[in-house]
């Protein structure tokens, strides 16, 4: 629970509003793109998540033949250092939000 | 040791194409290549995430640049160290996603994907940019094969 006690013109909300918007389970996806090659796709995942070999090339034909793939989840902080690495690595990536199942 | 991987080519064959992709080069300072977007809405963290983004890639064609120098094209020889190894590879997918938006960009994905492309109707520039295209994939392999632990 996040609680203010006195204080002038702080503005709580907003901070809450953040810290719960960025909370939660993130993933990051790679999406399909028609330039980089498969072992230079695979190559990144290995580099850039730590992935084995096999474990790389599996997510790289998610890639190719469904258009995407999650790649890693977890806190937001740590997949925006991952998305950052494979977009500066030229992938297509993007970061979403695991909602929670109803 | 560093290790340094070394290849040849025929200078007078990949001359129009190294010249194909320095006149890309020029244009491709100040844009990203990728179609990312920045993962926040706020407008100066998207702008400092982006901007870090360009100054990286600027790094990576600087250093295409420096592969396919004077010397390159006066001897075909070229060198590239284990420290410069993720540059040059970044620097070829960058130049393959610029020659892909624009001296390609009439083509299909699957035709480009598959290679499927009917090289007698090309036109000059064309035949350098694909020429220039998948030379650079080339080298991508090649790296990755020899270099890749």
């Amino acid at each position: 629970m996040v609680s203010f006690i006195g204080g002038e013109s702080v503005s709580p909300e907003v901070d809450v509003e953040d810290a719960t918007e960025l909370s939660g389970v993130w993933s990051v996806v790679v999406l399909n793109d028609p330039v980089n090659l498969m072992s230079y796709v695979t190559m990144v995942l290995k580099r850039v998540i730590g992935m084995s070999q096999s474990e790389a090339e599996t997510h790289m034909m998610e890639v190719h033949e469904l258009g995407r793939s999650v790649v890693w989840t977890g806190e937001r902080e740590k997949a925006e250092a991952y998305l950052y690495q494979l977009q500066e690595w030229h992938l297509t990536a993007i970061l979403e939000k695991n909602e929670p199942s109803a | 040791m560093s290790r340094q991987l070394e290849f040849r080519l025929d200078a007078d064959a990949i001359r129009p194409l190294v010249a194909h992709v320095m006149n890309l080069i020029d244009s491709a300072q100040d844009e990203l290549l990728a179609p990312n977007a920045p993962p926040v809405e706020d407008e100066l963290m998207s702008g400092f995430w982006s901007q870090d983004l360009l100054s990286s890639q600027r790094k990576d064609i600087a250093a295409i640049s420096e592969l396919f120098d004077d010397d390159f094209l006066e001897s075909g020889k070229a060198t590239v160290d284990e420290e410069d190894v993720d540059l040059v590879l970044r620097g070829c997918a960058a130049i393959r996603l610029k020659i892909r938006e624009t001296t390609l960009s009439k083509f299909s994905d699957h035709s480009l994907e598959r290679g499927e492309l009917d090289q007698a109707e090309f036109g000059n520039e064309e035949r350098d940019a694909y020429g220039a295209y998948i030379l650079f994939a080339s080298l991508q392999e090649l790296i990755i094969s020899q270099m890749d632990p």
